[in-house]
């Protein structure tokens, strides 16, 4: 990684359809050494992919929900990601170290659908616990800001507002 | 509330794999003409669903190894020192979330060792803030399929 590299992730961050001609433009480069780093950041895995931020607002949802899963001692963690990765709704599970044991993000609609997701998590036989946690953010499937050097100022303005 | 189709469907959970996929490709996907994939992905953009196009980076390989959930329990008149806080700290943050239930504030963190989070951590309960939960990252499952974009999707 080189800060040539590194203008690039920049210039793809803020928007990822930009053609490689433009921002070869823009950086004094040539379009195919641009093509080649990014390439070349894929093939490392520096760059996972050039995806789109969605406003879930627009289609009816109303928040995301976090589950804070404790898993029983008596079974495997796995069991619990398992069988939580086959619930509706949920785009992301991981195994956390702390005070809980998995993590799981819903995207919701209302509260019928986080109570539903809780019940269904709960019903599972390795869980021993479920917390929540909700928030009115509806961007999806990445947070805002994931990926790139916080902008504070912006981060206040977008706090205060809500 | 912005009405979508089936295409429109197909169209963002295809942007979502790769935003930078060709027209013409995604007009062979969804058997419609590259036009009417222009006007469709125009209209969602326009409507404000499709927000951005971004980048997923990998921030582990930018030297972000650890990530991390930190819930907090505040008074609404904690907020201000926290955000403070993370701006002094330069804390590399993913999402900062006002949630109700469990926690009051959800933030996801990045950061280069564990000395600055657990910096962090002791800041927090010397401003006060004591019911802090951190939980470390670890392999994470990504599943936006689950998802339902449209009711009678599934």
């Amino acid at each position: 990684m080189d800060r040539i590299d590194l203008k690039v992730l920049q210039e793809l961050t803020k928007n990822s359809e930009t053609s490689f001609r433009r921002i070869a433009m823009k950086l004094g480069l040539s379009p195919k050494t641009v093509q080649n780093r990014y390439e070349k950041m894929e093939r490392q895995g520096v760059i996972f992919r050039s995806t789109v931020e969605l406003d879930l607002s627009k289609i009816g949802y109303s928040g995301k929900a976090y589950f804070f899963v404790s898993n029983s001692p008596k079974y495997e963690v796995a069991e619990t990601i398992n069988a939580i990765c086959k619930l509706k709704q949920i785009f992301l599970v991981a195994e956390i170290v702390g005070d809980f044991d998995v993590i799981a993000l819903a995207m919701i609609r209302d509260f019928g659908d986080a109570i539903n997701i809780n019940n269904e998590i709960r019903k599972i036989a390795s869980v021993s616990k479920v917390e929540i946690a909700f928030t009115s953010d509806t961007t999806f499937p990445l947070t805002e800001k994931f990926g790139i050097i916080f902008q504070y100022e912006e981060l206040w303005k977008n706090f205060s507002k809500k | 509330m912005v009405e979508i189709d089936e295409i429109d469907c197909k169209i963002l959970r295809e942007l979502i794999k790769n935003s930078r996929a060709k027209l013409k490709d995604l007009a062979e996907d969804c058997n419609v003409s590259i036009n009417a994939i222009f006007k469709r992905i125009q209209h969602l953009k326009q409507s404000g669903l499709i927000k951005k196009a971004t980048l997923f980076t990998n921030m582990g390989a930018l030297g972000y190894e650890i990530s991390a959930t930190i819930g907090m329990n505040l008074n609404p008149d904690q907020e201000l020192s926290v955000i403070n806080l993370m701006r002094d700290k330069k804390l590399n943050l993913a999402a900062v979330s006002r949630s109700m239930g469990k926690f009051d504030l959800c933030i996801f963190v990045m950061a280069k060792n564990l000395e600055e989070i657990e910096d962090f951590k002791r800041d927090l309960i010397l401003q006060g803030i004591n019911k802090v939960s951190v939980n470390f990252w670890g392999k994470t499952h990504i599943l936006y399929e689950n998802v339902e974009l449209r009711a009678a999707e599934c």
